[in-house]
């Protein structure tokens, strides 16, 4: 990373730009000599001036016009070729922002599950479009501006000292100044001062964010006031500091302003000393309209080389986002065609801690699912049940011990493969924009009418399908169909019976989202589950009363382990829960008062 | 003009007042720099004659200039100082002002209003923008307005001082405007399909990611990657259509720009020849003319600007027009009854949401809302906390109509547990202690530990210290949950809204806290929302709403006597246990 930093700017765009390399440095080649041309109707127009002075009273016409044409000419062509050197960067830079995102997201997709973990989606999103987004404006706009300002500058600059030295020094005086007084300003204080500015700009931004965010629940504790409060004084505090600011900056700012306007003030003497030292006043007079000329274009062309500075510093901050973002450690994915012959999962001594974090998520666990068999984790919430079945779909590699499925370590497996023999049902599932037919089907081109029906039928999905006028080619999300919550689990539970999968994994919790489904859901994921190798992760203790075995994990650990009943005679954690459930599931809302009531009036 | 920009910008009348200062500021500072030019040309002049005429003529020397330079230097000087302090202090304060109000317009949405996420990310959209206007205002509204007013005013003295050359060096002038106008209105219509493209784009990768798990199971990878693909390809050739377009466009325009030059340069010539001007004028105009093109480009260039920033401002003004909440400040109900009478409410015209509700929820009582999802419960729990304002009939509060009472006042009386939660980056105890101002350590800790808290805040590295990051990210859903109640607790107001489901999603807690909530409604006024039949079973009153309307409303056992609705998802969900 430290070493890609080194790099030129340009250079980091190249693994994006596919075949199309050739536009940048076209482009660089092209908006070059357009700032030459663009500067040569000012040497015509003060080779006009000279011919003029020096034969005022017999003024060639052809040649006057001559220049004018050519003035014109290489204006014209400045343009057309500072237009192609435009066209050739924005299509480099339309090449590279798609390109990033081809790139970026063909990367993020096979990133193992876990990554996306640790990532919010919208957070992933942003890096992605916000990197090719601001590639793009530098690439299509600043691109073309590099190659002028810099070949322009050293034109004029050669210019300047190649007319007349003499003058070229006093035209240069009040521009030195100017950026000495800028440099001064980016002292040590000018810096801080800058750095505090940024930071309360940040903090009111972040509070804004906060402020409108909380505004329902402090809203509904009566207390706006005072996060109103707040956040006006993050207002306030960042006004006095921004005023601050410019008020540090008004002398020197209005100075800098009004020094590059006044290379003229400085020509003038410089001239008439020229001139006191009997050098030809034509001369000196020419030369002098030449410096009124180019002062304007030479501020601005400098101006601008000082935001190419600042804006590749933005893209390049795009960039680094991005490529941090896809540093994450990729699992390797083995090719080798190892066929999983039966459906057993099985853990052995696996040891799993998540990065940055010291302590074990899972602690040298060891069990066995036979193929057929079902098994329950049970236990407390970040005791590490939820890791145990995301590790056994590989969402990240185990630290120690292995994970074996049909007896073949997962590592040796390929992800396709895999994949193939596993179905998760983890978190509330999404459903594709597409018809309620494609998201069943998703993926199994060949599939019968019968079985779509049964997968329908297994779900518990059939009342939302009649329910809707087109059935199961409604498209989803248009003219105002939305799905529930729970119907769009139920829709993705079909799903997951189509696929068939030998070995199943899921999360109950995922009935919790919505409880008038509550009940469905439970019979889908039973259907789904049926005769197949399952793990799952139990909230609802009714649910896996019938299952092969419990495992009660905490800690990591596995703290007990058999059967409901077994478990429940033992007199362990497990029971302590199994009462404990009970009693909620018994719950009812009884207003104390009102039952009481009868009594307080006697 | 203090009106137009008022309205224009959504400005404060001091705002609008300031503008116009910065603005008269930067052309009064656009014309002392045109100080240098002058005098350069009086120069010149002087020594123009001196070349033309050596006999009589007269030429200052170099004090003389020197000294003028050094008077016109410090003028311009102080008058740049004053120029500054017109455009950036100034345009900082009007910001911080629109800043505030803005807070205080949010502040007064109804509550609603912030339940839908598109329009929360609107708000913040809009504080952003606020910074962005506060950037182009500072930087480039006074200067874009005052560069036409400066060009304006030169060219009116140029045609005073000779007016065919003037022509020769403005005729371009609109017909490149005309040319950059048309391309102008072309690239809106674009800009919206580009726009589309892209959000299409944006969107396919949203769902790609959120769907990840998914893709990866059903092994559908390079499905995905090709339609993104081919949406990005056809992104990528609307891009280069629409540039060569624009691009040609405004180049023409460009062209046009540059046909001045030489018109001038050609004209002069002949006027000169012919005697009609002297070649001071001449060369007056040749230095105008060169360097007078590059700021009407630019000025062009900007123009964009206040296209970009009319939409910002135009987000604004839809805050403006937002409907506000008010009401009294005094407002001390003589009990807690909540009573619906014939009320009709929709969030928008034409989708009727509620009709014709009616009911009382009794203080020391437990009412349930129950029935199908979606069929209207949870707006009912809402509305009588005046999320939104209703259409029709009275919703009264200890027999006050309660849309007569300021909200924040009214909601002084609501505890109100939801399933969305919203939490702040600060510790876990000022969480918490939100639900009562000046709560004590220990009152907290105390309804902390009713709402199961206790025991995993413990576990946080600095206990009840910790900051929960952005929202509460570093919780689970469960726990957030808990920290709500645990504020509910805390504030402990004489009107309970409750959504069951809260208290069901944390499974390994759920009897503990039903327990908490359970000391929780004593006395009170609740209204659940309620999923389980068997949870209401106690309810002393039970409403059925369905489709927008109360289908029965009952206790439990007479509603169960009735065999109605009630009765029969009651058996359902029996049999499903």
């Amino acid at each position: 990373m430290q070493k890609k930093k080194k790099e030129f700017v340009l250079k980091r765009f190249t693994p994006y730009m596919g075949k199309k390399k050739v536009l940048l440095p076209l482009s660089l080649v092209l908006s070059g000599v357009s700032a030459i041309l663009n500067i040569l109707p000012f040497v015509l127009v003060w080779y006009i001036t000279r011919d003029i002075l020096l034969a005022p009273q017999a003024i060639n016409f052809s040649n006057v016009s001559f220049y004018a044409w050519l003035a014109f000419g290489s204006a014209i062509a400045s343009l057309v070729l500072y237009f192609c050197g435009l066209v050739s960067s924005h299509l480099a830079a339309f090449h590279v922002e798609v390109g990033m995102q081809k790139v970026g997201m063909e990367k993020i997709i096979s990133m193992p599950l876990g990554f996306f973990d640790k990532h919010s989606s919208g957070k992933i999103r942003k890096i992605v479009n916000d990197g090719a987004g601001t590639t793009h404006s530098f690439l299509a706009h600043q691109l073309p501006d590099i190659a002028g300002s810099v070949v322009s500058p050293i034109f004029l600059i050669a210019l300047i000292f190649l007319i007349d030295w003499r003058m070229g020094i006093a035209f240069l005086v009040p521009i030195a100044l100017g950026f000495s007084t800028m440099k001064f300003m980016m002292n040590e204080e000018g810096k801080s001062f800058q750095k505090k500015y940024y930071d309360s700009l940040e903090e009111m931004s972040s509070e804004s964010v906060e402020y409108i965010r909380g505004i329902p629940v402090v809203k509904t504790f009566g207390q706006t006031i005072f996060s109103f409060k707040r956040f006006h004084d993050s207002i306030i505090n960042y006004k006095e500091m921004v005023c601050a600011y410019t008020r540090l900056w008004r002398k020197p700012m209005s100075f800098y302003t009004v020094i590059m306007q006044s290379a003229i003030f400085f020509l003038i003497p410089m001239a008439i000393f020229l001139v006191g030292r009997e050098e030809s006043l034509e001369l000196v007079l020419a030369n002098f309209i030449f410096y009124i000329l180019i002062s304007p274009i030479f501020t601005l062309l400098l101006m601008k080389s000082m935001y190419f500075q600042q804006n590749s510093l933005v893209a390049e901050q795009a960039i680094d986002r991005l490529d941090n973002l896809l540093a994450y450690p990729i699992i390797n994915d083995k090719k080798s065609l190892k066929k999983i012959e039966n459906n057993s999962l099985e853990f052995k001594d696996v040891v799993f801690s998540y990065d940055g974090s010291e302590k074990r998520a899972v602690d040298k666990i060891s069990f066995k699912l036979k193929q057929g068999e079902t098994i329950a984790l049970v236990g407390a919430s970040g005791g590490g049940k939820t890791t145990i079945a995301r590790l056994a779909a590989r969402f990240w590699d185990v630290d120690e011990g292995e994970i074996r499925v049909g007896g073949i370590n997962v590592k040796d497996i390929s992800k396709k493969e895999l994949m193939n023999n596993i179905s998760f049902v983890f978190q509330s599932t999404k459903l594709f924009k597409g018809s309620l037919k494609e998201n069943i089907v998703f993926g199994k081109e060949d599939l019968q009418e019968g079985e779509i029906n049964r997968a329908i039928e297994c779900s518990q999905s059939k009342d939302i399908i009649e329910k809707l006028e087109n059935g199961l080619d409604t498209v989803i999300g248009t003219n105002g169909t939305y799905l529930s919550g729970g119907e769009q689990q139920r829709i993705a539970l079909a799903r997951a019976i189509v696929k068939n999968a030998p070995i199943v994994l899921l999360d109950e919790a995922t009935a919790f989202a919505d409880p008038e489904n509550e009940h469905l859901i439970q019979k889908a994921l039973k259907e789904l589950s049926r005769g197949k190798t399952t793990l799952m992760i139990a909230h609802r203790l009714t649910s896996i009363k019938d299952v092969d075995r419990i495992l009660v994990i905490g800690s990591g650990k596995i703290v007990e382990e058999g059967n409901h009943e077994d478990l429940i005679n033992k007199g362990g954690v497990y029971k302590t829960m199994w009462d404990e459930y009970q009693q909620s599931v018994s719950w009812k809302i009884i207003n104390k008062n009102t039952v009481n009531k009868g009594g307080q009036n006697v | 003009m203090f009106n137009y920009f008022q309205k224009k910008y959504a400005m404060s009348e001091k705002g609008a007042q300031d503008l116009l200062h910065s603005i008269i500021w930067t052309v009064i500072m656009n014309i002392s720099f045109m100080i240098p030019v002058i005098l350069g040309f009086k120069f010149l002049d002087e020594y123009l004659n001196l070349l033309l005429n050596p006999s009589h003529s007269q030429v200052s020397g170099i004090l003389y200039y020197s000294i003028m330079s050094v008077v016109f230097l410090l003028v311009m000087f102080i008058i740049a100082y004053f120029q500054y302090e017109a455009t950036y202090t100034k345009t900082y304060e009007e910001s911080a002002r629109s800043r505030i109000s803005l807070a205080e317009t949010l502040r007064k949405l109804p509550l609603a209003f912030f339940g839908k996420k598109d329009t929360s990310d609107l708000s913040s959209t809009i504080m952003e923008d606020a910074t962005q206007i506060e950037l182009l205002f500072s930087h480039s509204v006074p200067q874009i307005y005052a560069a036409f007013v400066t060009l304006l005013i030169m060219g009116v003295l140029m045609f005073f001082y000779n007016w065919q050359l003037s022509i020769a060096v403005f005729w371009v002038v609109p017909v490149a405007s005309l040319v950059f106008y048309l391309s102008r209105k072309f690239q809106s219509n674009t800009h919206q399909e580009i726009y589309n493209t892209k959000r299409e784009i944006s969107d396919k990768i949203q769902e790609g990611i959120d769907s990840i798990h998914e893709i990866k199971s059903y092994n559908r990878e390079e499905e995905f990657s090709n339609q993104l693909n081919s949406k990005l390809d056809n992104y990528e050739k609307h891009l280069i259509k629409s540039e060569l377009l624009l691009g040609s466009f405004i180049n023409l325009s460009y062209v046009f720009l540059k046909l001045g030059l030489p018109s001038v340069i050609l004209y002069g010539a002949y006027l000169l020849s012919m005697g009609s001007i002297n070649i001071f004028t001449y060369l007056v105009f040749l230095v105008i003319t060169a360097r007078i093109y590059n700021p009407m480009m630019e000025a062009m260039d900007n123009f964009a600007l206040l296209i970009f920033l009319k939409v910002r401002i135009n987000r604004l003004k839809e805050m403006d027009k937002m409907p506000r909440q008010n009401g009294k400040l005094d407002f001390y109900p003589q009990n807690y009854d909540i009573t619906f009478k014939n009320v009709d409410f929709s969030y928008q015209s034409g989708v009727q949401t509620l009709k014709n509700i009616n009911f009382t929820a009794k203080q020391g009582e437990v009412t349930a809302l129950v029935g199908p999802s979606g069929g209207g419960k949870s707006t009912v729990a809402k509305l009588s906390a005046r999320f939104w304002d209703i259409n029709k009939g009275i919703i009264t509060l200890g027999g006050e109509d309660i849309s007569k009472v300021d909200p924040e006042i009214l909601l002084n009386n609501f505890s109100i547990v939801f399933q969305d939660v919203t939490l702040f980056n600060a510790s876990v105890m000022e969480n918490i202690r939100l639900g009562k101002r000046g709560a004590s350590d220990e009152e907290v800790i105390e309804s902390m530990k009713l709402a199961q808290c206790d025991e995993f805040v413990k576990k946080l590295p600095q206990g009840y210290d910790t900051r929960i990051g952005e929202n509460g990210e570093k919780l689970s859903g469960g726990e957030r949950q808990r920290i709500s109640i645990a504020r509910a607790i805390l504030k402990d107001a004489p009107i309970i809204l409750l959504d069951e489901a809260t208290a069901s999603l944390d499974a390994e807690n759920e009897s503990k806290i039903q327990n908490a909530l359970s000391e929780l409604i004593k006395n009170k006024t609740v209204l659940i929302i309620a999923h389980r039949m068997r949870t209401v079973s106690g309810a002393d009153k039970i409403v059925v709403i369905k489709e927008g309307e109360i289908a029965e409303t009952g206790s439990p056992s007479e509603l169960i006597k009735k065999q109605g609705i009630f009765s029969s998802i009651l058996k359902a969900q029996y049999q499903n246990n």
